[in-house]
């Protein structure tokens, strides 16, 4: 009886272990469009919108701040930063290519979202978004048939 | 690194006499993902000062030339893994005019071989012919389209390697194929800033696309089939796979070289000797191992899955048959699939498979 408890409690203590909230390693996290601030007619939702890895939360959190007070430079800093933890994040380079469109450098937001495209491929809905921003920065470049082909395909989807 | 290179070029030097301190190296090591060069060696004594072979010591690159000219052919549209090649002998012309006819490293042709297997096999032949096949012009330009800014003259040689580059130079080239088409500038500065640490310019947000990224995970599965079951396969064998890589070896063996790219990190290795004279090794032998050790003390991650892939069958003749069809399977970038596969051909009738009959049913 006794070697049954102390087993059972060994086994529950495994599985708390196991279920102890560690934080995720940051290239573990997955993105979805979910992670993506609201964009409509040119107007972007909260930096700090969706569900991030605590260390690129933080940095996206001081990005909206300097957005707020249209420091496109710092918040490119922080997006820059939250760059180096997660290399291959959607999320970031979407946020890093709408504050290129503020800085007035659409062929570098143009680059950073087919940067974005490639780590994206495979959830439809998260290049769908990627690509209407991308549309925005052909746009901008004077690119016009271009985007208008894209928003097209984009829509057939 | 330093330690990987070291203890490798001594263990070949230990094999052979009359080697020994003849072998130079250098190495270049950068993240797939910014193009940061991690790491660089420029001689086998890291505190020799002085020339720094993995910027300055250009060499002839040997069989690093070959993903150029399949990519070449991959991108033309006429040409798939699965497509047949000639493997026989082939007379190729030198910058002067002179013909040669390339050998392969066995001294022997194999005859029609699917395209992957001359990539994987490295084979001279199949691939000198596929070059002039898909154009001498085209293949010079998939080299400046990878980055690389060195002029290369439209000559056949390039097909096999002969143009000279440095590590760095070759580095820059792979450097496109593993970050998935952006040509990046490799770099040491992260970004420039301010005083109040404000980015001014950041360098690892240049990355032009030269590339689709399918494409070129459509050309690393060839370079991932070299670390599995062809001249690289020593990588798989001791490392988790998959991996991409290529191996080199310049005429008479004077360079050996060794390309390889993890998930994260890319590694461009050569191994040679300061006076250009051959040695008795090729590049799976002496540039490899240091790229094996670097990795394996460093941590290999290995490659994710290509998402932008599809299997599709392909029967002998290298055409597309339909999912139940008679063929091999062979990746194909997925929005490029024809929607609608041919119908199989008619196949000679299999012989019926005779029921077999279990020891229970010879006992009732």
């Amino acid at each position: 009886m006794v070697r049954l408890v102390v087993l059972s409690l060994l086994a529950i203590a495994v599985l708390m272990a196991g279920c102890a909230p560690l934080p995720p390693q940051p290239e573990d996290q997955t993105v979805t469009a979910q992670e993506l601030p609201e964009w409509q007619d040119g107007m972007m939702g909260p930096f700090t919108d969706g569900q991030h890895h605590p260390a690129v939360a933080s940095l996206f959190a001081k990005a909206e701040n300097a957005r707020q007070q249209q420091q496109w430079r710092k918040a490119m800093t922080y997006l820059d930063q939250a760059r180096q933890i997660q290399p291959r994040n959607p999320a970031i380079f979407y946020r890093a290519a709408w504050v290129s469109l503020q800085l007035g450098d659409a062929a570098q937001a143009e680059q950073l979202l087919q940067r974005g495209l490639v780590f994206a491929q495979g959830d439809d809905e998260l290049t769908r978004r990627l690509q209407l921003l991308l549309a925005e920065a052909l746009d901008a470049q004077g690119r016009t048939a271009e985007a208008d082909r894209l928003r097209v395909d984009v829509g057939r989807r | 690194m330093e330690a990987a290179a070291a203890e490798q070029l001594d263990r070949l030097e230990s094999r052979h006499t009359g080697l020994k301190d003849q072998l130079e190296t250098a190495a270049v090591i950068t993240s797939v993902d910014g193009g940061e060069v991690r790491a660089l060696l420029g001689s086998r004594k890291p505190e020799f000062f002085g020339f720094n072979r993995a910027l300055a010591a250009k060499r002839a690159i040997g069989s690093l030339a070959k993903p150029v000219v399949y990519l070449t052919a991959l991108q033309s549209g006429r040409y798939h893994w699965g497509t047949p090649l000639d493997d026989r002998p082939v007379n190729v012309a030198g910058p002067g005019g002179q013909l040669w006819q390339p050998q392969n490293y066995d001294h022997r042709s194999h005859g029609i071989i699917p395209m992957i297997d001359g990539l994987v096999n490295s084979y001279n032949q199949a691939t000198a012919r596929l070059g002039m096949t898909v154009g001498l012009g085209q293949v010079a330009e998939t080299f400046s389209k990878l980055g690389l800014t060195a002029d290369v003259p439209p000559y056949p040689s390039i097909l096999l390697g002969s143009i000279s580059l440095s590590p760095f130079e070759v580095a820059g080239m792979y450097q496109t194929i593993a970050s998935q088409g952006f040509v990046m500038p490799l770099r040491t500065i992260e970004a420039v800033t301010t005083a109040q640490g404000e980015t001014l310019s950041s360098y690892s947000l240049r990355g032009e696309q030269a590339f689709d990224p399918a494409m070129m995970q459509w050309l690393r599965y060839g370079l991932e089939q070299v670390a599995e079951r062809g001249t690289a396969r020593r990588l798989t064998q001791q490392l988790p796979g998959p991996l991409a890589a290529k191996t080199g070896t310049s005429d008479d063996q004077r360079d050996a070289w060794f390309a390889g790219f993890d998930n994260r990190h890319l590694g461009i290795i050569w191994v040679g000797r300061d006076d250009n004279q051959p040695m008795p090794f090729a590049g799976s032998s002496a540039a490899l191992p240091v790229w094996l050790e670097t990795f394996r003390l460093a941590g290999s991650e290995p490659l994710p899955a290509a998402t932008a892939l599809k299997m599709a069958a392909v029967n002998d003749r290298g055409e597309l048959v339909g999912s139940g069809c008679r063929g091999t399977l062979y990746p194909f970038i997925s929005k490029r699939l024809p929607a609608d596969l041919p119908e199989c051909e008619a196949q000679p009738p299999a012989a019926p498979d005779k029921e077999k009959k279990s020891w229970l049913d010879w006992l009732f």
